[in-house]
């Protein structure tokens, strides 16, 4: 049986040659749940860029990530764009910076509508309120009438994840959805996700440095260490005691709240 | 490889140092150094004297005894060059000291004092900013007379605005910093967080600022003296240079080429040298701004 | 609303501070301002009828009061020299400045602008390189040099177009105005876009980084479309502050440019009148070029207000 999203052996260096992520591999089901744990500089961030064709300058990806079978690397800058936002969205950790400070976010919503589904007017209105209840961010009217910096971190990370799903795509990839938020924010944004992925049936990637706040949405665990993948595994048996000593660190640190904090973004 | 407007997603893959002597930093060293040279050695030696009308053939090209050509009145244009660039030099220091004293002054009262003061000098300011340069510099010479100091206040003054205000905004932004607050909670007075904290925060700032207003006085002082509103004769000015041999350009152009080159130079090493000094103090900073 | 009024406030004091300014300055003149007119050789009885005439034989402050008295009456008051009404002198100069400096300041955006942004989306590729290099160039370069130098080339070895003057016509031939208004406008705008090159570049550079764009490009929008969507709004906030000073500095550039070029301009006026000490036209040109650069600020931020909406929720520009 293949996976919706399979990576093999993807692999991304440098133009000097150092290798950041060396033959990362793992699959997604369609409506599957899978976690990505590990420090920051582990690679997590890297692989959703890579499988989003979206490396910075100077780095190549190589090995293959096939969504439905259909290698995402070798695909025309062109055919990636209608796959970016359509098949595939992705919400950022920190909203504020996410969302453009100069336009409403009903505007920003409505953008991807426009630009996969060809929605404008009443249609793009219509279906832009629609995607803020179904994020349930309440007081619709005036929320999409609001610029992001009107808004507090949690209503701002539910536009986010409003303008990923406008074009339900049938993967999410969340980068540290919930690392910016505050603690009573953060189990909204999780319940929220949670409940997403249940009624959409989107398949979610939920990346993180923090195993307890993945165990609540995710199912598959693949923790990462220093570009590599270094145990794939259920969530559950993780947290049980895994098989790999790193595994096994990180779920003791969990234990004892001591999980090395993130620095950066 | 094309080139993706996307910023890169890992932080962790960008770190990169900055370069403690960077090409700009080295550049203009080298261009404000050989100005610099030129001008001092133009106080005690030029190929001959600014008046001596017997140096050569009149409206001569370049040659091997007048490597610039010579004027209309058979003067050699390289000695001439020679003495501008000292006066250029002296017109960028004088203006560069005027502006940072008045500058810092304002700046530092209106970015640590109670609001009013902050608003009333930040309008004045504003005003000065607005209030062009060159227009300044006609008032003052209504008034005074054209002469070297008439230009050095006009340009010192009109500078000294942009100075007051890069202060002042970041006076504020030192004194809004958590270490600040510590400090004056730990019974540190007013002047001695200036003078501790402040300062040290602001110089490399300020020296950045300072060297560009040097560039832009050097090219405000050029244009006054074109236009005659610059040091009278016998000071030698690029700017009047250039006028003088404007209306003989047709027989000969090196004398409005070459004096108009030496400013471009002058005007890129003080650039370049800020440059050099941003790029080497400011952390942020990475290294292709 | 409010925010305007503020604005509009604010302009009305700067500019009564910058008559004031200009008059005070003004005064210090050594002597008074009709001795310094006259010249040597003037009979007391001249000077006296000349002062009762200009009304500096009145204190200062009253002299200041029926200044500003006549300005906003219309009266612009009469050269010392000339003996003409200064609205008179300067409405004959104004076909020429006002064109020079408004088409120049056009062509300069219509360059600046797609350099600037070309060279920050490829700022390591061969065109930001080269764009970078000639603007760093380009704001060592004294504008009135670019003039003389187009000059050495374009008229005086090519013959293309005039060296310097004005039809004796004027607008009536239009295409000999043109010609020679070419060169002059050609001048101040490239020497205008080597600053404004380097301020759009930045403020693109700046946009680039910005998470949006990465959002932007996650949903599917291309590098320029993107770029298009999200970037020049938020890149013309920090271009648009400069336009204000940008303005000021077409239409000083003008003022030099027209020396260049010997065009009977404003710029021409201006520098025959400080020259010749005559007060009144200095006076009035100075507080004119001053209140339209100030207006011209006014106007930028207002526009500033209208892009970037966080400008109007705090009301003061810090």
């Amino acid at each position: 049986m293949t996976g919706l999203l399979e990576l093999h052996d993807l692999t991304v260096t440098t133009s000097t040659g150092r290798t950041l992520l060396d033959r990362v591999s793992w699959s997604l089901d369609a409506g599957g749940r899978l976690g990505v744990v590990g420090e920051s500089g582990s690679g997590k961030s890297l692989t959703a860029a890579a499988v989003l064709g979206l490396l910075p300058d100077g780095m190549t990806a190589t090995g293959r990530v096939l969504l439905d079978g259909t290698d995402l690397l070798t695909l025309p800058e062109r055919r990636m764009r209608s796959i970016r936002g359509g098949q595939i969205a992705m919400v950022f950790q920190e909203p504020l910076t996410a969302l453009d400070p100069l336009m409403t976010v009903g505007r920003q919503i409505a953008g991807p509508l426009r630009l996969h589904r060809g929605l404008r007017g009443p249609a793009a209105v219509a279906e832009t309120e629609r995607l803020a209840r179904l994020v349930r961010l309440d007081d619709t009217e005036r929320i999409l009438g609001s610029y992001p910096w009107q808004l507090s971190g949690g209503q701002r990370q539910r536009v986010a994840l409003a303008m990923a799903l406008a074009c339900e795509p049938r993967i999410l990839i969340a980068d540290e959805p919930t690392t910016a938020l505050d603690v009573t924010v953060q189990a909204e944004v999780l319940d929220l996700l949670d409940d997403l992925v249940d009624r959409t049936g989107v398949g979610l990637v939920f990346v993180s440095h923090d195993l307890p706040v993945i165990a609540r949405v995710a199912r598959d665990l693949a923790v990462m260490r220093d570009g590599r993948v270094v145990e794939l595994t259920a969530v559950a048996e993780a947290l049980a005691g895994g098989q790999h000593p790193y595994t096994r660190e990180l779920v003791s640190a969990a234990r004892a709240g001591q999980l090395p904090r993130q620095e950066d973004r | 490889m094309s080139v993706d407007v996307t910023a890169p997603i890992d932080t962790t893959v960008r770190v990169r140092r900055p370069r403690r002597w960077s090409p700009s930093l080295i550049a203009g060293i080298v261009l404000v150094g050989l100005v610099a040279a030129v001008g001092l050695l133009s106080l005690v030696w030029t190929p001959y004297a600014l008046d001596d009308t017997s140096s050569g053939a009149r409206l001569g090209g370049p040659s091997a005894s007048n490597w610039a050509g010579t004027d209309r009145l058979g003067r050699d244009l390289f000695s001439q060059i020679m003495v501008g660039a000292g006066n250029a030099l002296v017109v960028a220091a004088a203006s560069m000291l005027v502006a940072g004293v008045l500058g810092v002054l304002i700046g530092v009262l209106a970015g640590a004092t109670r609001q009013w003061v902050d608003i009333t000098l930040l309008s004045a300011v504003d005003l000065l900013i607005a209030f062009p340069t060159l227009l300044l510099a006609m008032l003052i010479v209504t008034v005074r007379g054209a002469s070297l100091s008439s230009a050095i206040w006009a340009i010192g003054i009109a500078g000294s605005a942009v100075i007051a205000r890069v202060t002042r905004v970041n006076v504020a932004r030192v004194l809004r910093e958590d270490y600040i607050t510590a400090a004056q909670a730990a019974g540190t007075g007013w002047w001695g967080t200036i003078t501790r904290h402040v300062i040290p925060n602001v110089a490399p700032t300020l020296l950045v600022q300072l060297m560009l207003l040097g560039g832009s006085a050097v090219l405000a002082e050029a244009s006054l003296s074109y236009l005659g509103l610059g040091a009278p004769p016998p000071n030698a000015s690029w700017g009047r240079l250039l006028h003088e041999a404007q209306s003989t350009m047709t027989v000969q152009p090196w004398g409005a080429i070459l004096p108009g080159l030496a400013i471009v130079v002058t005007v890129l090493g003080l650039n370049l040298l800020g440059d050099g000094i941003r790029e080497r103090t400011d952390p942020s900073l990475r290294g292709d701004r | 609303m409010k925010g305007v009024l503020f604005r509009v406030g604010a302009l009305l004091i700067s500019l009564v501070l910058a008559s004031v300014v200009v008059f005070v300055v003004l005064r210090l003149l050594p002597g008074d301002a009709a001795g310094a007119s006259l010249g040597v050789g003037t009979t007391t009885d001249q000077l006296e009828s000349l002062r009762s005439e200009l009304g500096t034989d009145q204190p200062v402050p009253v002299q200041y009061a029926q200044w500003v008295g006549d300005l906003v009456r219309g009266d612009l008051g009469d050269s010392f020299t000339s003996r003409q009404p200064v609205a008179d002198l300067v409405a004959a100069k104004l076909p020429i400045t006002v064109p020079l400096s408004l088409a120049a300041f056009v062509l300069a955006v219509l360059i600046s602008v797609p350099l600037g942004v070309i060279a920050a989306v490829q700022r390591r590729g061969p065109v930001g390189v080269v764009v970078s290099a000639v603007s760093q160039l380009g704001v060592a370069v004294p504008v009135f040099w670019v003039g003389v130098l187009l000059v050495l080339v374009f008229a005086l070895t090519l013959g293309w177009l005039p060296s310097g003057g004005f039809p004796r016509q004027g607008w009536d031939d239009p295409a000999a105005a043109i010609r020679s208004l070419a060169l002059p406008v050609v001048t101040v705008a490239v020497a205008m876009s080597a600053v404004m090159v380097r301020y759009v570049r930045s403020a693109t550079l700046d946009v680039l980084d910005q998470d949006y764009l990465r959002t932007a490009r996650s949903l599917g929008y291309s590098r320029w479309q993107a770029l298009r969507r999200h970037g020049l709004r938020n890149a013309a906030v920090p271009v648009v502050s400069i336009l204000g000073i940008e303005l000021a500095t077409s239409l000083l550039g003008a003022v030099v440019i027209e020396n260049v070029f010997a065009l009977p301009g404003l710029g021409t006026l201006l520098l025959t009148s400080v020259t010749g000490r005559d007060l009144p036209v200095v006076q009035t040109l100075v507080l004119a070029l001053t209140a339209v650069v100030l207006l011209m600020n006014a106007l930028v931020d207002m526009l500033q207000r209208v892009i970037d909406p966080r400008l109007r929720r705090t009301g003061v520009t810090a």
